[in-house]
């Protein structure tokens, strides 16, 4: 998630180590599109994950299901300082992820937030 | 498309007056399975404000164009890998490649290769693993540099050298000790300024040329430079000197091949650019030649 920091650094190079597949596509198309705009998240996100169910059949996965609380983590301009928050959003919504065994590490696979979903 | 490369033109040459850009426009964008939507604030075809930014020289990566976004995106990331203009995202080839017995091979193993593909603008999907039987188009690609585009544009203004103007005229024979006038016919070719924008989708690049100076090898020895396309003769201005640019021949041509001088005129022009968020500078010379007889006064009445 550091990644999703400045806009004028580089990406974090451990993304790709916890990331992969379409986890680690819609964290890069949103760096590179935050990082054309001068977008940078500020702050930290809460959370509160559960692992709702595991698959030992190959690949390993593990499902996780999280309530992600990004009151305190919020896109703003960083030349400005402005918020780049578009109006009317839940800031507490259901995140439902994937994690797998990949190259024999824990990794996450999908990760689909509902904003439709406030928890 | 042709509305695209027009809005990329103008700010090229806002950039170029030194005048801000002041085309933007509000949209609210979702990044894919992302928490937050954004409101972004875009600048058609400049190079967004994290981006690479105006001025970088002439040395400047090659870019490629984002359709969906309408941003300017590096050809090569990297992080993300090489951009396909096919589909607007980046793929880079997973290394290592997931173990053979792995769905993403979709049976296809050990035949092609998996590639992680990065879509900034694509709605719903930031991409995902694809297997792709070879590399998609654009990977290991040049693309088109700016600084390639901009010498496209130089060359649609067919600089030239000078039209040479010269006392005395061709045909006639001039005389040592007597002022010759140095010009040219000042036009777009032969002395500028010249503008020319020279695009492809996605990238637009506007050149102006003004010529500098022009060098006038006498062909005596002698150099004349003058930093002005000198001033045409006229009958009425009788024996004297050129204001502005001339010369006096000390010895007779008559010793020369052709009983000549050749004289060779170049012309230096400055050429600046701009556009896809680079700009630079260069020179280009163009040079004509011409012929004169020059004789001794005591020549002609012997």
């Amino acid at each position: 998630m550091s990644s999703l920091g400045s806009p004028t650094k580089p990406p974090d190079p451990d993304l790709a180590k916890y990331a992969i597949e379409g986890a680690y596509a819609d964290i890069g198309a949103t760096i590179i599109l935050f990082r054309k705009n001068g977008i940078e998240m500020r702050g930290t996100p809460a959370h509160s994950a559960q692992v709702t169910a595991i698959s030992l059949t190959d690949p390993t996965s593990a499902a996780i299901t999280d309530c992600l609380d990004s009151t305190h983590w919020l896109p703003v301009y960083a030349a400005t300082g402005k918020s780049a928050l578009a109006a009317g959003q839940a800031l507490r919504v259901v995140v439902d992820s994937t994690a797998t065994l990949y190259n024999g590490q824990w990794v996450i696979r999908t990760s689909v937030a509902h904003r439709d979903r406030p928890c | 498309m042709l509305t695209r490369v027009l809005t990329v033109t103008a700010v090229s040459v806002a950039a170029l007056v030194g005048t801000g850009a002041q085309a933007h426009a509000d949209s609210v964008y979702c990044p894919p399975n992302s928490q937050v939507c954004i409101v972004t604030v875009t600048k058609p075809g400049g190079p967004g404000v994290g981006g690479a930014g105006g001025g970088s020289g002439s040395s400047g990566a090659p870019v490629c164009r984002n359709d969906l976004t309408s941003q300017i995106m590096p050809c090569y990331d990297p992080t993300w890998g090489w951009w396909s203009g096919k589909d607007d995202c980046y793929y880079k080839r997973l290394v290592p490649p997931p173990p053979a017995t792995s769905p993403d091979w979709a049976g296809h193993f050990p035949n092609g290769a998996i590639y992680s593909s990065i879509c900034p603008g694509v709605p719903g999907t930031g991409g995902g693993w694809t297997w792709l039987p070879t590399p998609p188009p654009g990977s290991g690609g040049v693309g088109l540099t700016p600084a390639a585009l901009a010498q496209q544009a130089i060359g649609t203004m067919r600089l030239q050298g000078p039209a040479i103007g010269m006392t005395p005229s061709a045909g006639k024979t001039g005389l040592v000790g007597l002022p010759v006038w140095l010009w040219t016919a000042v036009t777009t070719t032969t002395w500028g300024p010249s503008t020319a924008t020279a695009a492809v989708p996605g990238l637009s690049v506007t050149a102006v040329a003004r010529a500098k100076r022009i060098v006038w090898d006498m062909g005596d020895g002698h150099v004349v430079t003058c930093a002005n396309p000198g001033t045409q003769y006229l009958e009425s201005r009788g024996s004297g000197a050129s204001p502005t640019c001339g010369y006096v021949y000390t010895a007779s041509s008559a010793g020369q091949p052709g009983s000549e001088y050749v004289v060779t005129a170049t012309t230096t022009w400055d050429v600046t650019w701009a556009g896809g968020g680079q700009s630079g500078a260069l020179t280009v010379t163009r040079t004509s030649t011409t012929s004169v007889r020059i004789g001794e006064l005591q020549v002609l009445v012997s």
